[in-house]
């Protein structure tokens, strides 16, 4: 017959040794998959959100570099649809998720910039958002129908000299490119044209154009090319568009207007940078794989190779932008 | 155009359009999941396959879904997507009498041609009615929707003000979110999920399947079963007969379908209301409509499926899709390096017809389908309740979650689950709810931009009046308004007339 003490010693000591044992796995386990998990990433699938419907830019420039990213990071890549509120409801979503790289989201420029600028509570703030890369641009650009009213940006500009408040510009709603860009133009050349924000997004509003309901829109350059009957008469930015070679840019003619569109992606901001950093170079080569410059080009966008190091930079310097053209938009948009 | 359909006709694209077909209308015959969703699913298959062959899969499944949706519709009186909401108004009435098998071949039927028109028309007349669609501005759209809430008339059942009263309120539900084409947010409070607004499948699975399998679940004593199953013979031929023999519905149902799907925006479920609102005015016999007329599922279902192909015709000709699956196969077009457009036409006229053939011919799968398997289909409403309750909720759940893995969708769902409810019980019909949900973006985003339209040399009638669609829009929505009286004074009410061929022996 065994004593007190031994009846209960032998499960104690097993339920003693156990917890030791225990206490060590965790804590071997927790530091190890911390620095681990940056060194292993990616180790399981990735989700990628687009803030907006299937079919959309922000579909297409995904669907872009999504296989050749699965080769380069070894792990599937999987995108979910979130859209609502022009992109809004989706990276709301993103900025909550954890940081650990497996959730990424597809950012557009100007919007997640501007929209928690003109609303009060888009669910996110720009700065929740750390971006990884910028691939892909496109400059804004005014588009007219092709052999009507105006065949170039002089007689435009000049007839809107001549008749202040008569031409309409139409843009996509309010608080975005297109008013942008034509807060910079008016901003620049003192002209008087009224801004007609149309919804339903590019295609309905180029099908205002031709139908004759707005005297011009104001969009992107992968509006321009390959688009029927439709012209552009100048470009933003500093150079010329590579294939809009005889498009004036506003600048040649003394406008500024530097508004673009850019593509990129993004990850909640307390992500850790070296997996930040990972997912973004790798999103860059992808960039620079043969054949990827042509597509966008053709297509009317440009490659973007900003990566890691300088996404935020970017970011920072398109919002000084934007906060000086605020109250011009507010006026515009009134 | 023939080379695209020998190209169409080769045994690989034929069992591609098939098998699209079939499981596009599986899928839309699931309420909750949407055309959009099966078209959107298929997208990354498409990038293996060659354009054509891709392009074929996502138009077989467009219009598969478009016929899917009436299943659920006329069986359990849920629209399985928003497209057939119009076809349970005669579909559900249909099956409570014994006749879901009337309903399930009219809707094949129906559905068939209503995408051989639209897609004959897509084939033949796409310049013309993209040139068309193009003279449709922000007032021209303003307008649309106004004449769409006169339809509210006809959809209530019963009380007209109720019937206004649920218009109102689903428009001044539609303005939860941002508002349109102006920069705030409105009935958020302060959640970023409600940005977008409500989302069109949870707000409808909400307001009719939840109802709906509560309804059955209240009466399942008295009714263990919507209705017993009953063996019907000779049921195609029947059908068949009644259709051909009333030509005009077809015809016009597929010529609304087709003219409502060339305008963005506009789709599939403005469609079928308009559709069976016409066809409710010009019948012989209007008082039967809403009570199980095989004449409401066929016009319902002949213009959600002319709506269909119709919609890639500002796609393919201007590069505009005019519903979200048209806006997927854009993305599919582009992601292969093809522009929409004259050129497209020009250089890969194969791929193009291809396509443009396979939804002139899945009307033939759709009604192979149908015939093959509306009198196992039909069982389904013969299922118990306390396994169809369920189900019904379960899918609910499930499809209303899946559009944009939001959970908020859900709840969505639930709330408009309440809400229907208690509606119902107060004898509110859900139609005109739906009405006002659609239609007050649209005319909420043709009022702002035609506003900003007016301007130096434009005055207000400029804008809204004195263009030359938007008056006859305007003259439409006022004869629309009036009719009803008119028509008591111009035409002498007859004797209620013999009933529609459902009912016939």
């Amino acid at each position: 017959m065994k004593s007190r003490s031994e009846e209960y010693g032998e499960p104690l000591l097993l339920i003693g040794l156990s917890l030791v044992v225990a206490l060590l796995t965790a804590c071997g386990g927790a530091t190890e998959s911390q620095a681990e998990a940056v060194a292993n990433y990616p180790r399981r699938p990735i989700t990628w959100i687009v803030a907006f419907d299937p079919g959309g830019g922000s579909d297409i420039e995904a669907r872009r570099v999504q296989s050749s990213l699965e080769d380069k990071l070894g792990t599937r890549i999987q995108v979910q649809y979130r859209s609502g509120g022009g992109g809004a409801v989706g990276w709301s979503d993103l900025v909550k998720q954890n940081g650990d790289g497996y959730t990424v989201g597809g950012l557009v420029i100007p919007h997640i910039i501007i929209q928690p600028l003109a609303l009060d509570d888009t669910g996110y703030a720009t700065e929740e958002i750390t971006p990884v890369a910028w691939n892909v641009s496109a400059p804004a650009a005014l588009l007219v129908v092709e052999n009507g009213r105006f065949e170039t940006i002089e007689q435009f500009m000049t007839y809107a000299r001549e008749h202040p408040g008569e031409l309409t510009v139409g843009g996509v709603e309010t608080f975005s490119t297109s008013d942008l860009a034509l807060a910079q133009l008016i901003d620049s050349s003192g002209i008087d044209v009224d801004y007609v924000p149309l919804t339903g997004g590019a295609g309905p509003l180029l099908n205002s154009l031709r139908g004759g309901h707005v005297d011009a829109v104001m969009l992107g350059t992968s509006h321009a090319v390959g688009a029927d009957g439709i012209a552009a008469l100048a470009v933003a930015g500093s150079e010329r568009f590579e294939t809009l070679p005889d498009v004036p840019t506003f600048k040649e003619l003394g406008y500024e207007v530097t508004i673009e569109y850019a593509w990129g992606v993004g990850m909640p901001a307390d992500t850790p940078d070296a997996i930040a950093t990972k997912f973004g170079n790798a999103v860059i080569e992808v960039m620079k794989e043969t054949g990827v410059a042509e597509a966008l080009l053709a297509g009317g966008l440009s490659p973007l190779l900003i990566g890691p190091d300088e996404a935020a930079q970017y970011v920072a310097r398109q919002k000084t932008t934007y906060e000086a053209l605020m109250p011009l938009l507010d006026k515009l948009n009134r | 155009m023939l080379e695209g359909l020998s190209g169409m006709l080769a045994p690989q694209m034929v069992l591609t359009l098939a098998l699209s077909t079939l499981g596009g209308a599986i899928v839309g015959g699931v309420p909750g999941l949407t055309a959009t969703m099966a078209v959107a699913l298929l997208v990354p298959f498409t990038f293996a396959l060659e354009p054509a062959v891709g392009l074929v899969a996502i138009g077989g499944t467009f219009v598969g879904a478009m016929y899917g949706g009436a299943i659920p519709a006329c069986l359990i009186n849920t629209p399985g997507t928003p497209s057939a909401l119009a076809t349970t108004f005669d579909g559900f009435p249909l099956t409570r009498q014994g006749k879901g098998q009337h309903a399930l071949v009219a809707a094949g039927i129906s559905s068939a041609a209503g995408a051989f028109i639209g897609g004959l028309a897509l084939l033949l007349l796409s310049p013309p009615l993209a040139e068309f669609s193009l003279r449709f501005g922000p007032p021209e759209f303003f307008w649309i929707g106004m004449f769409g809430l006169t339809m509210i008339a006809s959809l209530a059942s019963g009380s007209l003000w109720k019937g206004l009263a649920g218009g109102a309120l689903g428009m001044l539900l539609s303005t939860i979110g941002i508002a349109p084409a102006l920069a705030h947010a409105r009935f958020t409070f302060g959640m970023p999920g409600l940005l977008g607004g409500l989302s069109m499948v949870p707000s409808l699975v909400g307001l009719f399947a939840i109802p709906q399998a509560l309804r059955l679940v209240e009466a399942h004593r008295e009714r263990p079963r919507i209705v017993e199953y009953r063996e019907s013979r000779g049921v195609a031929a029947e059908v068949a007969r009644a259709l051909v023999l009333h030509p005009m519905t077809l015809i016009r149902s597929s010529a609304i379908g087709t003219i409502v799907g060339i305008l963005p925006a506009a789709g599939s479920p403005i469609a079928s209301l308009l559709s069976y609102n016409e066809a409710v005015r010009w019948s012989r016999h209007p008082d039967t409509f809403g009570k199980g007329t095989v004449e409401g599922v066929a016009a319902a279902e002949a213009a959600s499926n002319a709506a269909a192909p119709a919609s890639m015709i500002p796609l393919l000709a201007l590069g505009v899709p005019g519903s979200p699956p048209a806006a997927v196969a854009l993305g599919a077009l582009l992601l292969h390096g093809l522009r929409p457009g004259q050129a497209l036409y020009a250089e890969h006229a194969g791929i193009v017809y291809t396509f443009i053939w396979s939804m002139v011919l899945a009307g033939f799968v759709i009604m192979a389908i149908s015939m093959l398997a509306s009198r196992y289909l039909v069982r389904i409403a013969a299922f118990p309740v306390h396994v169809l309750a369920p189900l019904i909720l379960l899918f609910g759940v499930v499809g209303s979650f899946a559009i944009r893995s939001n959970v908020l969708d859900v709840g969505v769902m639930l709330s408009f689950g309440l809400l229907g409810y208690l509606l119902d019980k107060m004898a509110f019909s859900a139609g005109p709810i739906v009405l006002g949900l659609i239609l007050g973006p649209i005319v909420e985003s043709g009022l702002v931009s035609s506003l900003a339209m007016v301007g130096t040399g434009r005055s207000w009638l400029d804008v809204f009046v004195f263009r030359p669609i938007s008056a006859a829009l305007i003259l439409l929505t006022l004869l629309s308004v009036t009719w009803p009286i008119i028509s008591r004074r111009l035409l002498p009410s007859a004797a209620p007339a013999i009933a529609a061929a459902g009912e016939d022996a």
